[in-house]
């Protein structure tokens, strides 16, 4: 598929309505909205993908040769992947300015202020995980696979996929955390449900094999219909969970210390880990492979037609492509619900003020319980996802500890309480994840296995924002009245 | 209330608190107390042995390393609860202070360790290491820490309770990765040459540190120190405000805390005589904090009361009661039957569940007392009776209490503001801690 | 009093200071002495950034601008156990006593800095220990005995009565062997003749124990009965000072309580008398 005139449209059609969301996104008195921004960024996004997706060919001559065409792949790859979610992160942050009497713009100018701290700051963390990679990747000649700049290029992707799942879990933790100021510790537990029943649906709909590609002639519709199935089924099933455990668990518990709920939810975390165990015993299993004829999505490549036939290390799965897709459907709905809707504003004026929100007549329980529905909606669809894009995508018991407690960083780091942090800390735990398991600076697979780092990579992470900027990077620092 | 015109430099007679009783007597019967508690549990061992094995010949020997392990537990749970329970810092990595504790005396004895060329010592030399090691290591993640509030400072102890275990298991050449160090080398004393089923011997060095925290703990906490703790736990701004330096203060409790653990580690590697990171996970941390607050968190004898019952609990009991469904399990016979010449082995669903049930539910079994726990009793069964109170009224800084500005307003009013009802209710209570046990 | 300002004299000087929230201005470049033992009084409506200036003294907020001065050194930016060892001590608006202990703990944690025993000495009690344990004690019921607490030593201090517990706080207060005594509303809530005996005791700090005192009072009575000097503060500014009469006259100051159309009643009221 290798049509220059379809990325042309691509380019412009990418570089126009970026160009416009920033310009409006930048106007004075403009009204910062996540499902506008989400609308101009999504559809870039998504042609983003399709350019890197066409830039694969074989590359199997020497690596100096490649220079020119590697430059410029770089350059389209600082810009496609860097440049624009830093703009999607600016937008997020930019404050509208209409309308305000000289306190607010006080404010607003404070606003300002950590607003450009938080973008140096985010910026500061993609250069300093990005950069020396790309540096290496151009001065090393008999690079090993990950440090060419298309195998740190896909690492990031990877990354990038594996964060929008912690993303979708990390959800869970702060829509909680925002109104109950509850770390539920089982949520990961209910990512682990998730990704079992999911597993369920598909086994019984495909009639296919856990691990095993699904049976020969099962159609591309079949199987995507199985997934759609899977995620409804197990969003369904997980919102209800969650809801119970609350109700059960949780709510008479409002007005205990906060060490009780706390360790409730740890008992609850331990009683759901042992039900996966009854379930699916100590052996771990995994999503059947639905795409057993296109595990990647491999194609040519605008550079490589220009340079000559090169042979690309950027793979990307075709189940990437559901990552995406599902969760960026998934955040539209969520920011549509947040932004819009009536319940969605009882649940930000709860997180706000409890008492003030009680007084306009907002059922309190009301809105913890719709939190907890959202929260575990969500990380039901991100246990199927997860199950589908990882193909040996392990549905374990204890599936859902380490990755509900990186997806918790990923709410700390990106300001617990807050939609858009658990958004962007998610981003930032895949890449970290993604780079700490990828063989970089010199240490090459068989000298050390840094897979095994990845969760000491992420934790040191933690400890480190938690010492040097607690609140995280959206978080905002509120100090205490005396 | 008459204003009594007193100065402070030369009046004394302030109207002390009634006495009923007699100090001097009361000092001399606890020690009495003290000495006969002591007395009997230094000789059971040697009572329970005989005793014990009428009943078979392992009773003794499982039983005893129960017991030695719940020891192990009672310290770990007395380190925590001054951390947790005295100066209120939340502590969700604490099993990697325990572990510290077990790898640095497996580091400095053990025959496979890759020190054991350059240096190696023995376990009574080992043994304050260790436990000085580990106290550094909470001072080292302490000191940046502590400044967080509650909740952060929770996170940030469970990140580092993951690395630790994790760290280890990577760093195969220096620790031996998953399968641990092993042949710690055990001690003699006067001759009596330790080793991993010298269980009496254990169970006596572990009871002498028990006694000896227990003792020290309870001058701890009726001391300057104390007092700062549990100023600490109620208001940390008015704490700082009466110049107590919070972070040197949390640090003290933190690295005590930590090296309760190291020392808990250090015996327990040594008498097992090996050490294996997939014993220092989360769930142990869990378990301990579980034990604090089952028993009543703060409260001394209760702390020790939860860490036996859910020691006993997680190292006896529920291995025993799963061992006796999955005896059932093993008794059912499958029906097996030949069809077309091949035999053919119906499946029993129901056997099949009881192994599964009787294999893995110890994860269950602690959720569900955890949950049951919080719900019914979120003091704990002894709660303290100050931290009772504290848990059972809405958090001070309620914002309905501080509108209390208006000075037209009268004094009755703002006691109906200040005071909750369940203070009141409470306040018959407070010097005994087992009045609401029905309610 | 107010003609003798030279700065040997003065126990604190703040230069300058402000003090905002995002956008709220708190405190607005305030300057502020207080001589050695005076008592002083910070007025206000609500709002008025009084209570943020008690904690910028403390060192609970860090200033925006300007500094303190204190007894001759610069407070910086001290954390406020420190500030306390330097000898500022303060009650707080919101009763901020350690609820689950009894009063007498109470004022011991408030000797927390005065006294020495360390972990080794806690747990090994040497006769020095056991010394100054003793003092301690003595010298926290001698405390209790002062601000009219004797014998309630061994309540919790939730359980005591609303005035009893801001008594009780200025007593913890007093254990941190202070130079300075910051008091925060302290007859807030009070009945008029709860009010009239703290009056007292406040002047009994000074005169028993010679300390300095800066209080926040919105009770008028209190406030004209015991201060030396008066400061005014109106959104976050210092608006007047001078002694008693002055501030019971000045029309800014009745302004900011009652409002324009208010002050100018009461200012032909006056002339009518
Ligand atoms: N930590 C804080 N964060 C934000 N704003 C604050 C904070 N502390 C005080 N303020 C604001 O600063 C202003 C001054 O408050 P302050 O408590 O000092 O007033 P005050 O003079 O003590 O009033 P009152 O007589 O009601 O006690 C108020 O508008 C208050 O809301
Ligand atoms: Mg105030």
């Amino acid at each position: 598929m290798n049509s220059l005139p379809v990325q042309v449209v691509l380019l412009i059609v990418w570089l126009g309505l970026g160009a416009y969301g920033t310009y409006m996104l930048l106007q004075k008195g403009y009204r910062v909205n996540n499902l506008k921004i989400l609308a101009y960024y999504v559809a870039p996004v998504v042609a983003i993908l399709y350019l890197i997706i066409n830039q694969i060919q074989s590359i199997d001559t020497a690596w100096p040769a490649n220079l020119p065409g590697s430059l410029i792949n770089i350059a389209l790859g600082i810009i496609l992947l860097i440049v624009s979610p830093a703009l999607v992160i600016a937008a997020f942050l930019l404050p509208g300015q209409k309308g305000l009497d000289a306190p607010a713009r006080a404010l607003q100018r404070d606003a300002f202020v950590r607003m450009r701290t938080r973008v140096l700051l985010i910026g500061a963390i993609f250069l300093a995980l990005v950069l020396p990679l790309l540096a290496l990747s151009l001065f090393k000649t008999a690079a090993p696979a990950e440090l060419r700049y298309d195998g740190v290029i896909s690492v990031i992707i990877n990354g990038l996929f594996s964060g929008a799942l912690f993303a979708l879990i990390a959800l869970g933790y702060t829509l909680v955390y925002g109104i109950v100021e509850l770390i539920n510790f089982a949520h990961g537990d209910v990512f682990m449900m998730g990704s079992l029943v999911g597993f369920t649906v598909i086994t019984i709909l495909l009639g296919a094999q856990s691990g095993r590609p699904v049976k020969a002639d099962t159609s591309i519709f079949m199987v995507i219909i199985a997934i759609i199935l899977a995620l409804i089924i197990s969003m369904a099933f997980c919102g209800l969970l969650n809801y119970l455990i609350n109700r059960i668990a949780y709510k008479r518990l409002r007005n205990a210390p906060r060490l009780a709920p706390l360790i409730s939810a740890i008992g609850v975390s331990f009683i759901l880990q042992n039900i996966g165990l009854y379930l699916i015993s100590s052996a771990p299993k995994g999503y059947p492979v639905l795409f057993p004829n296109s595990t990647r999505v491999a194609n040519t490549d605008l550079v490589s037609d220009i340079i000559g036939n090169t042979d690309s290390l950027i793979t990307i799965p075709v189940t990437g492509i559901l990552v995406i897709v599902g969760v960026g459907i998934l955040l539209i709905g969520l920011s549509y619900l947040i932004n819009r809707t009536k319940i969605g504003k009882a649940m930000r004026a709860v997180a706000q003020n409890r008492e003030a929100a009680a007084l306009m007549g907002i059922s309190i329980e009301r809105t913890i319980s719709f939190a907890f529905i959202i929260g575990g909606a969500l990380a039901g669809a991100a246990g199927v996802i997860y199950g589908v894009y990882q193909v040996q995508g392990t549905v374990r018991y204890d599936l859902g500890f380490q990755n509900g407690l990186f997806a918790f960083t990923a709410a700390v780091l990106g300001g617990i309480g807050n939609v858009n942090g658990a958004v962007l800390g998610g981003l930032f735990i895949g890449l970290i994840y993604s780079l700490s398991q990828s063989s970089f600076f010199g240490l090459s697979a068989s000298y050390v296995d840094l897979s095994i780092w990845a969760p000491v990579a992420v934790f040191g992470v933690l400890v480190l924002v938690m010492i040097f900027r607690p609140t995280g990077i959206l978080g905002e620092n509120v100090q205490e009245k005396v | 209330m008459a204003q009594v015109k007193v100065n402070p430099a030369t009046t004394s007679g302030a109207p002390k608190s009634p006495r009923p009783f007699n100090r001097a007597d009361l000092e001399r019967n606890k020690i009495i107390l003290w000495v006969v508690l002591a007395v009997i549990f230094l000789v059971l061992p040697f009572i329970g042995k005989p005793v014990l094995e009428l009943f078979g010949p392992t009773v003794f020997s499982s039983t005893a390393s129960a017991v030695n392990s719940t020891l192990l537990f009672v310290l770990l749970a007395l380190g925590l609860n001054i951390v947790v329970g005295y100066a209120g810092l939340l502590d969700l990595g604490y099993a990697a202070f325990f572990a510290i504790g077990a790898y640095t005396m497996g580091f400095l004895t053990a025959r496979g360790s890759p020190l054991y060329d350059t240096f190696h010592t023995n376990f009574w030399v080992a043994l304050p290491i260790s436990f000085l090691m580990a106290a550094l290591f909470g001072v080292l993640l302490g000191a940046p820490t502590l400044g967080l509030r509650g909740d952060y400072l929770a996170i940030v102890t469970l990140g580092f309770g993951e690395i630790v275990p994790i760290t280890i298991n990577n760093l195969t050449k220096v620790t031996g990765g998953d399968t641990g160090l092993s042949g710690l080398e055990q001690p003699s004393f006067f001759g009596y040459q330790f080793t991993a089923s010298s269980l009496e011997g254990w169970y006596l060095v572990t009871l002498i540190v028990v006694f000896f925290s227990i003792f020290m703990i309870r001058r701890l906490v009726n001391s300057r120190i104390g007092r700062a703790w549990m100023a600490m736990r109620e208001d940390e701004i008015a704490a700082a405000a009466m110049g107590i330096n919070l972070v040197r203060t949390k640090l003290l409790a933190f690295g005590l805390g930590a090296s309760f653990a190291g020392f808990a580690g250090a015996i327990f590697a040594n008498s097992l005589g090996s050490a294996n990171p997939s014993q220092f996970k989360f769930d142990v941390s869990v378990l301990i904090l579980a034990m604090i607050i089952l028993g009543g968190m703060g409260n001394l004898w209760g702390v020790i009361a939860g860490a036996v019952a859910l020691a006993m609990s997680d190292r006896y009991i529920i291995p025993f009661l799963t061992e006796q469904v999955r005896h059932v399990a093993d008794g059912i016979q499958l029906t097996t039957s030949v069809v077309n010449g091949t035999r053919v082995t119906e499946a029993n669903p129901i056997k099949d569940i009881l192994t599964n049930v009787g294999t893995n539910s110890r994860l269950l079994i602690f959720g569900v007392i955890l949950v049951t726990m919080m719900l019914l009793r979120p003091e704990g069964l002894f709660p303290n009776s100050r931290r009772k109170m504290e848990l059972r009224t809405a958090p001070a800084d309620d914002p309905q209490a501080l509108i209390t500005t208006d000075p037209l307003t009268q004094a009755d009013e703002f006691r109906s503001i200040n005071y909750n009802p369940s203070d009141v209710t409470d306040q018959s209570g407070n010097n005994d801690g087992d009045k609401n046990i029905k309610a | 009093m107010s003609d003798n300002l030279a700065t040997s004299d003065n126990l604190l000087e703040a230069k300058d200071i402000s003090k905002n929230f995002g956008g709220i201005v708190a405190v607005q470049k305030v300057d502020f002495v207080i001589p050695r033992r005076s008592i002083i009084s910070l007025i206000g409506p609500n709002g008025a950034g009084k209570t943020t200036f008690f904690n910028l003294v403390t060192g609970i907020y860090a200033p925006s601008t300007g500094q303190i001065v204190f007894d001759g050194k610069p407070l910086g930016s001290l954390k406020p156990h420190e500030v306390t060892q330097r000898g500022i001590a303060r009650t707080f608006q919101n009763i901020r006593l350690f609820s689950n202990m009894t009063a007498l703990e109470n004022v011991m944690v408030g000797e927390h800095s005065r006294l020495k025993a360390g972990l080794f000495g806690a747990v090994f009690r040497p006769p020095r220990v056991v010394g100054e344990e003793k003092t301690a004690r003595q010298k926290a019921l001698d405390l209790l005995a002062f601000v009219g607490l004797g014998g309630k030593g061994d309540e919790f201090a939730k359980n005591l009565s609303y005035g009893d517990q801001r008594r009780l706080e200025i007593a913890r207060a007093l254990g941190t062997d202070p130079k300075l005594l910051l008091l925060d509303e302290p007859t807030a809530g009070m009945n008029p003749n709860e009010s009239a005996n703290l009056t007292k005791l406040v002047e009994r700090l000074r005169t028993d124990l010679g300390l300095t005192v800066l209080l926040i009072e919105h009770d008028m009575k209190v406030v004209m009965e015991v201060s030396d000097r008066i400061t005014v503060l109106n959104f976050g500014r210092k608006i007047a000072e001078g002694q008693p009469e002055d501030i019971r006259a000045n029309t800014e100051v009745i302004e900011a309580y009652l409002g324009k159309e208010y002050a100018k009643t009461v200012a032909e009221d006056k002339g009518k008398i």
